[in-house]
């Protein structure tokens, strides 16, 4: 894991999915883990269609930066709750970034999406982060053991220990032991 | 409790947009607030209405849903005037619904601090247009503040309230969509102390805009104008940044885009940046200096180029050579917003400047994906008012339709939906089809919108004599903006302290002969309603009255009871598919399934199948 609280750290990313699926909560639980990492953080939210099932993505900026959008081509990492959406916006990745995909292997992405991934040196993690979540008896728990999963593969700026803190402290008492579960999960099929 | 109603000041909290307006405005000591929601500003009086609710012994400010724009802010000019200091806040085409009262309340003015949100939406994420409410500055003559992100919105509100006070006119404070959902930290104040009352001073050669006092009424405005203008030149909110003879103007998001593009280029030595926050009146001494201190200027503002514009008039008039540009070709379109790309690029070329890019991936040959646009729920009640109407006039009949989730309808398989320009337009527009032409005409409109904008139309529709039917999709609240109360929601499921107003009673009120309520999800009873209502001569009202499906689970959380495909006995006509085309179902090896995690059990496809293959789920023993 790289150093917690580097306050030169510039760190972008986009988190893709569907209306529904929690896009915005992941976005809200990777920003807190950078908060608690000491980092300076700028988010925009696409809010209106949340439960719509419509294309939704949300910009998080990690560091010294004055706007909240992150622009074609720079992010480090895209995160995405759907197959489909992470080719919809894998434009916003820089050569060298990370994919983290909910889908149960890389054949779930188009070919020419695949080709591009390997020909830019993109780390590509799919994990089948649906297939965790039933397992795990929380069938909506997608979005955590995704962002578990994407944590214990080293692409964020902070600790898989520290994420998993912050989003367990968000977790209502009611949901602890399922959210300790989909963590569990996640974190061990990388 | 909630930390926006922490008292004291000092702390940092990673705040949405409109939560920082919020927080703003209880610093400021707001005691009156109206609104009517809308994207993007709905979470202004969403936040508002929940501290209410959830910590009333921590909070001293009245709070209301109105009825409609121009409602909220008439509602707001009385307080303010009275002397609360008061918040109104809508989305920017709620404006136009509230242009009639802001014009004139320009010319009266206020006794205690009063703002005017107007959330702009350039880009049209929730939207029928991407207007420009900056020109309302400019028409009303009011002054209008335009912060780039949370911290500085908290900062504005709270000032906002202070500027009204002192020029004794509201002040508008324009958002758009990025800056509304953008969130970071932002540093809390203290609370401020409230003012819960007021005694009105009667002062009618004030407030009573009879011509012969509105005529001295705007020459009051036009001192107070410049008095604005004054305090424009040396607002903090104005200022530059960086150095030399390269110049930008900008405000709003569009400034903070400016700011990593110059980090990007590397050209904080060479680019002088002249950030607008106090953007109306224009601090003209203090642009025109700045004009004069560079070699050539962008004006970097999204949609409309008003401040280009000015810029170009204050250059002629003060005999400036400096070369201005912002809208054009190789420039900026005055068509959508902004993002960090367009901006850096456009600085780049604009002033030569080299931008170092890494090469972006290669997505040239990727296919174009389907778009995935929003889609009504699964066991939207909405989904099945549309079939029954379908099943009685087919493809021919015209629908005006409205501003809600059902504009969704316009979505094939259902494809119901003509015609939309703006609140209440459903109802009033029908007249307009049905005299013009020999088309059935049968619109739609949500409860909320009706009591929003569709009474007056339907008075006229039966003063006038209008031949139509009108389908008031009544699902209990205002779904599309996320559930908020208005008049005719059942106020004993939500708690609040608000009266009831029975949509039934209104439509008989207003003198409507023909009116039906329906259950929806009664298949054949809603369509032989239907029926009826369209044989009708004469203006006919259909109620077609069902929770919302999301709001039900929150207020009456009844259990699923998912449905399957019996695929036995199901011979693949997909009907179910063609005609309802429910997010839940999908086709596989040419039968429909139902996925049990999305379904709720609507039974409206079970009672459409023509095998009746389509069965309650049993509960697994």
């Amino acid at each position: 894991m790289k150093a917690a609280s580097n306050k030169n750290l510039r760190w972008q990313a986009v988190v893709a999915g569907v209306g529904g699926q929690g896009v915005l909560f992941v976005t809200r639980m990777l920003a807190l883990g950078a908060q608690a990492a000491g980092g300076r953080v700028l988010i925009s939210e696409v809010h209106g269609m949340a439960q719509r099932g419509g294309s939704v993505i949300s910009h998080l900026k990690i560091g010294d930066f004055a706007g909240p959008l992150v622009a074609m081509g720079q992010a480090d990492l895209l995160l995405s709750l759907d197959p489909g959406e992470a080719v919809r916006n894998l434009g916003f990745l820089r050569p060298g970034g990370a994919a983290v995909v909910n889908a149960p292997g890389p054949e779930f992405l188009s070919p020419e999406a695949r080709t591009a991934v390997a020909a830019h040196q993109v780390r590509l993690v799919c994990l089948d982060a649906a297939g965790l979540a039933r397992a795990a008896g929380a069938a909506k728990g997608v979005n955590l053991a995704l962002l578990a999963g994407a944590a214990a593969s080293g692409v964020l700026p902070f600790g898989a220990a520290q994420l998993k803190q912050v989003v367990l402290g968000a977790s209502p008492a009611s949901r602890q032991q399922v959210n300790q579960r989909l963590w569990q999960a996640g974190n061990e099929a990388v | 409790m909630d930390r926006l109603l922490t008292p004291g000041g000092g702390k940092s909290h990673l705040l949405l947009g409109n939560e920082a307006i919020v927080r703003g405005a209880l610093e400021a000591g707001v005691a009156f607030a109206t609104c009517y929601p809308g994207t993007p500003s709905s979470e202004v009086p969403d936040t508002l209405y929940r501290l209410r609710k959830e910590s009333p012994e921590a909070v001293q400010y009245y709070f209301e849903y109105s009825t409609n724009e121009k409602v909220a802010l008439e509602c707001a000019a009385g307080a303010a005037v009275a002397g609360l200091r008061t918040l109104c806040t809508m989305k920017h085409v709620g404006v136009n619904v509230a242009a009639d009262p802001l014009m004139t309340l320009a010319y009266t003015g206020v006794n205690a601090g009063m703002v005017l949100l107007t959330a702009d939406d350039p880009s049209l994420f929730s939207s029928q247009n991407e207007q420009d409410n900056r020109f309302y500055a400019r028409l009303s003559g009011l002054p209008m503040l335009e912060p780039s992100g949370p911290a500085e919105l908290k900062q504005c509100t709270t000032y906002a309230f202070d500027l009204s006070e002192q020029l004794g006119v509201p002040v508008m404070l324009r958002t758009t969509t990025r800056v509304n959902h953008a969130r970071e930290a932002v540093a809390f104040d203290k609370l401020g102390k409230v003012k819960t009352q007021a005694q009105f001073k009667k002062s009618p050669f004030q407030y009573v805009t009879v011509p012969a006092v509105s005529r001295q009424l705007h020459l009051k405005l036009l001192k107070v104008y410049d008095q604005a203008q004054t305090i424009s030149e040396q607002s903090s909110l104005n200022f530059i940044t960086g150095k030399g003879k390269l110049g930008i103007v900008a405000g709003g998001v569009a400034y903070n885009y400016v700011m990593d593009a110059v980090a990007d280029l590397d050209a904080a030595k060479r680019v002088k940046v002249f950030k607008l926050g106090f953007s109306w009146p224009l601090p003209e001494k203090a642009l025109v200096k700045f004009l004069k201190s560079v070699d050539k200027v962008l004006v970097v503002e999204e949609l409309e180029p008003l401040v280009e514009n000015a810029l170009k008039a204050l250059a002629q008039e003060n005999k400036v050579k400096t070369q201005i540009a912002g809208k054009g070709p190789k420039l900026f379109s005055r068509a959508y917003e902004f993002n960090p790309r367009l901006v850096r690029d456009t600085m780049a070329g604009y002033f030569g400047l080299k931008y170092k890019a890494t090469k972006p991936l290669k997505l040239d040959d990727l296919p174009a994906l389907p778009n995935r646009p929003p889609n009504l729920c699964p066991g939207c009640p909405h989904r099945a008012t549309f079939y029954a109407v379908k099943q009685v006039v087919g493809d021919t009949a015209i629908h005006p339709t409205d501003i809600g989730c059902y504009t969704l309808g316009l979505l094939p398989p259902i494809s119901m939906a003509d015609f939309v320009i703006c609140m209440g337009s459903s109802v009033s527009s029908s007249g307009g089809f049905s005299r013009a032409t020999k088309q059935k005409v049968v619109s739609f409109i949500g409860d909320s919108t009706f009591f929003h904008s569709g009474i007056t139309g339907l008075v006229n529709a039966v003063h006038n004599n209008h031949d139509f039917t009108l389908v008031i999709l009544d699902n209990g609240t205002t779904a599309m903006t996320g559930h908020q109360p208005h008049p005719g929601v059942e106020t004993d499921k939500i708690g609040d302290p608000t009266t009831h107003i029975d949509l039934e009673g209104v439509v008989r009120g207003l003198g409507v002969q023909h009116v039906t309520v329906i259950k929806p999800f009664k298949v054949r009873a809603a369509i032989e309603a239907v029926k009826a209502a369209v044989d009708y001569k004469g203006v006919s009202v259909i109620i077609s009255k069902e929770l919302c499906p999301l709001f039900a689970r929150r207020v009456a959380p009844k259990s699923r009871k998912p449905f399957a495909v019996n695929l036995d006995k199901c011979k693949g006509h997909l009907d179910c598919i063609k005609k309802v085309a429910c997010p839940a179902m999908f086709v596989e090896d040419g039968k429909a399934k139902i996925n049990p995690l999305q379904c709720i059990g609507c039974a409206l496809c079970a009672q459409i199948c023509p095998e009746n293959a389509i069965l309650p789920v049993k509960a697994e023993a």
